[in-house]
């Protein structure tokens, strides 16, 4: 075991090999706030990847409804249940993770999946977190009974557990872009990796009989082109860019800027210890509680800073960036009312108002005698 | 035995009951005028064999339950559970196996049987197929460390899976005998034929055996040079089949006794070394997780 630095937990912690971040790491961020659970990015991502025999339910992107959807069934509940309440004190985790929770004879704190709880890809969807009773109304904010929808992909760790786990490393993090893959010509199939994942995103190929798991598309990531889930999202709700190492800020780069700048992005179940790279604007409408369980105790901070985003030019220009370029944009700018999105090269990919310009008709169109229906 | 085996640190048990076994005869001897019948009968009796022999034969039988092995003595080898390289194997599940060895100047095989109530034959999420494994240094003389070699000290290993005996009986297996309810409303294969659709098995195009689709042989050559090494051989050269009886397995490896470069080098007259390794997959029982043996001596009869 080595002591690295994670940045989410605020500490060191126990990794089973010495840390050594990548040259530059693959980052997402996904506003929950706008996903439809349309379930695109799920389709884009299967037909693309996944749709060999063996891989029926293998699902490297997936939408699931909170609180009581989830794939495979339970993960998360699993999760929680193996690593007990999390433990914050001043920002720093005071828990233990899924590497120093592991019992003896382990070298990760996991649990398997059966092919039962992988039998269900979309149980629980849209249900609410409790029954809508006769004569409630939306009244208030977070709303009594809620649901709302969280996609997940593999999160690129930066400490992978399913690297962590596998006897044979067998699997890698790519130096260049922190890419974490599956070798598919050394993996024996022990489903080490499957167990041990905290976010349950290796899965087992039952034809080929190895571990699989989300490439990130990284033949796009080479081309500058961001992955699939991203660029096919009907709700714009993503984008893939690089995130700069802990002690970097790069306030021009959209990741580090929405994690790092505006701390609207947070890690999920960032005490499990992987430090994910999929970063989540949490969905503002959710009770507070249940946020705080998901994506640490930053979350209040966060809430507030999205809720102010109409008076925030630069928030504001930069989510209108999301989905407007099939690129990976690595620097943006907000300027008079346009917000630019610029390639590696600092060349302009994309533009985009702020604010779309509307024009309100009367309701009384005089010239045809009629009422209209839809006067933006 | 030769004297690389009485050096080899990891191969105690068989040394030192020898050498039991030499002193308690001299015991015996001088003993006699005290208790001449139960001396006599001792004496009269079969000795118990001290290490595993493959014996010659003309021609060696692949299948397990054939009579030229059963009528063989069995070796017992203990296991122990793998505890020294994490994951470890939390239950000892295997207590024991039994094992005899037959050669015939050109190959050399080992037959191997072990109980297990279940059999675990399929390879899919969650559950776990059922195995043995044969290891021999590639250097018959050297002594290699158990802990499946070390650098400098390869080892060969010759591995059966219950999952890759089917492959070979039944032809390959895959999602529809693990789950044959399963429906997939355009599997590539229907699409564009078997060739093209190869390129949706990445493990099938890495050429990983694990994905390997025209299985002749249930058992595989590896190489490894320490835990976490194991590599498939790049040339193919043992063989066995494997039966379950019901109670349990009758596994039959057999390999040339020089199978080719950086494989073992075994010839008649040559005492090494032999381990063993074996897998219940039932019991979740893969990779590490597993039973495994120390050396004990393995003498090839001239
Ligand atoms: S999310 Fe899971 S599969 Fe992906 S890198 Fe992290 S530990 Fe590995
Ligand atoms: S495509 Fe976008 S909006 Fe649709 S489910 Fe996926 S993440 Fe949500």
């Amino acid at each position: 075991m080595a002591d690295v630095f994670n940045w989410q937990l605020g500490r060191d912690m126990q990794y089973p090999y010495q840390a050594e971040r990548p040259a530059r790491q693959i980052a997402w961020i996904f506003d929950t706030n706008k996903c439809i659970a349309c379930q695109t990015c799920t389709v884009a991502c299967k037909s693309t990847w996944t749709s060999g025999t063996g891989q029926e339910y293998m699902l490297w992107n997936n939408v699931e409804t909170k609180p009581f959807g989830f794939f495979p069934t339970g993960w998360d509940v699993e999760l929680l249940n193996l690593l007990g309440p999390a433990k914050w004190e001043g920002g720093v985790s005071t828990g233990n993770t899924v590497f120093e929770s592991a019992p003896a004879g382990e070298r990760v704190n996991g649990w398997l999946p059966t092919s039962e709880h992988w039998a269900h890809p979309n149980i629980g969807e849209d249900e609410p977190s409790g029954p809508v009773e006769r004569g409630t109304y939306i009244d208030k904010l977070p709303h009594d009974t809620w649901f709302s929808y969280l996609a997940r992909i593999c999160n690129h760790c930066t400490y992978p557990a399913c690297l962590a786990a596998c006897p044979r490393q067998a699997i890698y993090k790519r130096p260049e872009d922190g890419i974490v893959l599956v070798d598919q010509e050394r993996c024996r199939g022990y489903q080490e990796c499957v167990a041990a994942c905290p976010y349950k995103k290796v899965m087992f190929n039952n034809e080929s009989r190895v571990s699989e798991k989300c490439i990130a598309c990284f033949p796009k990531i080479e081309q500058g082109i961001q992955p699939q889930c991203v660029t096919s999202c009907i709700g714009r709700i993503r984008i893939a860019s690089f995130i700069s190492a802990p002690e970097t800020v790069n306030p021009q780069s959209p990741i580090d800027f929405l994690v790092k700048v505006r701390k609207v992005a947070l890690p999920l179940y960032p005490q499990a210890g992987t430090e994910p790279n999929v970063y989540y604007i949490p969905p503002i409408h959710a009770p507070r509680e249940y946020l705080r369980q998901m994506f640490g105790p930053n979350v209040d901070e966060a809430v507030e800073t999205y809720q102010q985003i109409a008076a925030d030019d630069e928030l504001l220009g930069l989510m209108m960036l999301f989905g407007s370029t099939e690129r990976i944009m690595h620097s943006f700018a907000v300027k008079d009312g346009i917000a630019t999105g610029y390639d590696e090269d600092g060349t302009e990919l994309v533009s985009v108002p702020l604010r779309e310009p509307t024009f309100i008709r009367e309701y009384f169109d005089e010239v045809h005698n009629t009422y209209r229906q839809n006067i933006t | 035995m030769t004297s690389e085996h009485e050096q080899t640190p990891d191969a105690p048990q068989a040394v030192s009951r020898r050498s039991f076994l030499t002193k308690a005869a001299g015991a015996a001897a001088v003993g006699t005028t005290l208790a001449v019948g139960i001396g006599l009968r001792e004496l009269t009796r079969p000795e118990p064999p001290t290490h595993l022999v493959a014996h010659r034969a003309g021609t060696i039988p692949l299948d397990p339950e054939d009579r030229a092995w059963t009528r063989l003595a069995k070796w017992p080898v203990p296991m122990l559970l793998q505890n020294l390289a994490t994951p470890f194997a939390p239950e000892l599940v295997v207590p024991e196996i039994s094992v005899r060895a037959l050669h015939n100047g050109d190959q050399i095989a080992f037959h191997i049987e072990w109980e297990d109530a279940g059999e675990d034959a399929i390879d899919a999420m969650a559950r776990f197929r059922d195995a043995v494994a044969v290891q021999l240094p590639v250097d018959p003389a050297a002594n290699a460390a158990v802990t499946m070699g070390a650098t400098n000290q390869p080892v060969h290993i010759m591995q059966w899976r219950a999952a890759w005996q089917a492959d070979v009986d039944l032809g390959r297996r895959g999602v529809k005998d693990a789950f044959p309810n399963m429906y997939h409303d355009a599997p590539p294969e229907a699409l564009m034929g078997e060739e093209a659709a190869r390129q949706f098995y990445p493990a099938v195009v890495a050429g990983n055996p694990m994905a390997r689709r025209d299985r002749t042989s249930p058992v595989d050559d590896l190489i490894a040079v320490g835990f976490g090494s194991l590599t498939t051989h790049e040339e193919q050269t043992a063989n066995g089949r494997g039966v379950f009886t019901g109670k349990g397995w009758r596994v039959v490896i057999i390999t040339p006794l020089q199978p080719g470069a950086d494989k073992t080098r075994l010839s008649p007259g040559i005492t090494t070394s032999i381990a063993f390794a074996v897998w219940n997959g039932g019991a979740g029982n893969r990779g590490a997780r597993k039973q495994w043996a120390n050396w004990s001596p393995l003498e090839i009869e001239t």
